[in-house]
Parts: C-alpha cells; structure tokens; sequence
C-alpha cells in the first residue's frame, strides 16, 4: 500500500505547511485555513490521480464533502459582505 | 494488525484527536491556528478512513500464491517440452479477443510473422509450414490489461499513463514508470519494482512478469506483435526493451 501511504504523508505535509506558513503570516480568519486545506487535498488528490479506482472514488466522495464545506464558507463570507449575517 | 485495521484506526485517531484538540485550542487557549491544524489532522482522519475502505479484498499473500501456482505450472509444461524461444506478444485483434503471448516451438532466427488472427488455443498454427507452430498461452499481462482500468494508447505518453495507473496505482508493483522510444524500440523504465521473479524457465521465453506485463500493455497500445528484447536488472531500477515485430492481418 506504498501509493496510500505516500498520498496521506504528502496531504500531511503540505497541510502542516500551509498552517505554519499561514500563522507565521498572523492570518486569524479560520475559513481561509479551511480554503487552502480544501484547495492543496483537491490539488494532491489530482496529483495522485493513478491510485485505485476504489481509492479514487473514495477520495472523490471525500473532496465533494470538502467542497461543499468550502462552498458554504464562501457563502457565508458574501452574506457577511452583503451584511446579512455579522461579520467576525 | 491487518493494513486495512492500521488505515481504519490511524484514521480514527486522527479524527478523535484532531476533534480534541481542536476543541481545547477554541475554549481554552483561543487559538485560531491551533484550531486550524486540529481541523487539518481531522481531514487527514477522514482521508485515512475513505482509504481503508477501499483498500482490495484479495490479500496480498494470497495473489502472489496464485501467480506462482500458474507460473510455476505453465513454467513446467514448458519446459517439459524443452522451448526457450523468446514469446512474441499479441494484441487482442490477433488472439482471440484477449491478448495472448505465443511461444513458437521451433527455434529460428526470425520472428513469427502473424498474419491472421489465431484462434484461442493452447497449440496454434500460425504460418503455412508444417513448424510453424506454438503455444498461445494467457500470460499475467493478459489479467492485468483486463483489469486495467482504460485500455492503452499508442503514445509514449498514453502507454507510460497506462503502465503507471496499473503498475504503480492499482497493483503496487513499482514507484514509478517511464516509457520512451526510438525508432525501432520501446524503453520502459520501471522504479523500484517489487515483482522479482525471474529465475523459473518459463521466463526465458516470455521474459520476467513485469517484463510480461509491459509488453502486453504494448503490444495492445501499438496494435502489434512485440517481442522482449532485453531486459536488465539494476539496483532499484529495471530496463525493459520490446521490439514491435510487422504483422500484416
């Protein structure tokens, strides 16, 4: 299970990455964490495009859950704009 | 601890752990980018979980006592009757359907020259004298390009994809492939492979399993008969050389 083992140590790292990166920059908003998580697991998981079909649409089913969890950040982010719920 | 209950806890943990400390870095230490690495760890969690779901069915152990039962079988039949012709591989239209290696049992210097499709059996006529005859024998290649997930293409680029998807995506057989040619051969180039036998009889005509695999995928991807040319083994590394033979149908 090499191919398994080396997609989630690259999706760790490049996760751990982007959160030293983002809190050495002093970013505070939570939902721009979660944006580049979901952009970077999309992004590897494309990269590993030649895993398992099992593997793969399981990994499919997972990024759908993630986008639709980014959809709704972005969402609540222009109803903030629209100032129809309180920004934080 | 089975692989598939090692992925299914490594999730879990992660999961619960992540949940935690994201909960403890919110409440009590205030801490945006401590929330967001418990969320991380719990994203990996559930990358971790999906994993174990699909991982195959089959044990690993159990597929490699089937491959070496057929090999050693096939290895025996064939030395039995004392052939150790190199195997010319042949794309499904020339094979009955599937993708077949025949293994000619007269020695000579030159290829067989494959000029209608061969009916699927064991023993085939494949020219018009008397010893123009072999075995048309279903090699691991066969299995593998059925269970492929897309059939290969003609391209360096389409049959090293190909090559990659199943030796390295769906088989865990190598790290890496890579697939180059010039004018008269095809090079693949194999990274740390993990399917080393090599030492039975039966590969002295058909070449090493991977070595059986790539020429099948080649032979389908090119439409044509190919033959292992060379294949060298080096540390970490293996060089496979197929020379596609002209068949006219």
């Amino acid at each position: 299970m090499r191919p398994y083992n080396r997609y989630l140590i690259t999706l760790s790292a490049v996760l751990s990455l982007s959160t030293t990166v983002l809190a050495a920059y002093g970013v505070r908003q939570l939902d721009a964490y979660y944006s580049a998580y979901v952009i970077e697991a999309l992004i590897v998981t494309l990269l590993f495009g030649y895993l398992h079909p099992r593997a793969s649409r399981a990994l499919n089913r997972v990024g759908y859950v993630l986008v639709a969890g980014f959809v709704l950040v972005v969402a609540i982010k222009v109803a903030s704009i629209l100032g129809v719920v309180r920004s934080q | 601890m089975s692989r598939l209950g090692a992925y299914g806890s490594l999730g879990s943990t992660l999961v619960l752990g992540g949940t935690v400390f994201t909960l403890f870095a919110w409440l009590v230490i205030s801490s945006i980018p401590l929330m967001a690495l418990g969320i991380s760890a719990v994203l990996v969690g559930i990358v971790a979980l999906a994993l174990s779901r699909s991982l195959p069915e089959l044990p690993p152990e159990a597929s490699v006592a089937v491959l070496q039962t057929g090999l050693e079988n096939l290895s025996a039949l064939v030395e039995e009757l004392g052939l150790s012709s190199g195997a010319l591989y042949l794309p499904s239209h020339l094979a009955g359907g599937t993708p077949h290696a025949l293994i000619p049992l007269h020695e000579n210097s030159a290829h067989p020259q494959i000029r209608r499709a061969l009916p699927a059996r064991l023993i085939a006529s494949y020219g018009p004298a008397p010893e123009d005859v072999g075995l048309l024998v279903r090699t691991v290649g066969t299995t593998v390009l059925q269970l492929a997930q897309a059939p290969p293409g003609d391209s360096s680029a389409e049959l090293e994809s190909a090559l990659k998807a199943a030796l390295v995506g769906q088989f865990d057989l190598a790290d890496a492939v890579l697939v180059y040619r010039d004018e008269h051969r095809v090079v693949v180039e194999i990274s740390r492979p993990r399917l080393r036998e090599r030492d039975l009889w039966i590969c002295r005509s058909l070449g090493s399993p991977l070595a059986s695999i790539v020429a099948s995928f080649v032979a389908e991807g090119l439409d044509q008969s190919v033959m292992v040319y060379s294949e060298e083994w080096f540390p970490g590394k293996l060089r496979i050389v197929l020379e596609p033979v002209d068949a006219a149908v």
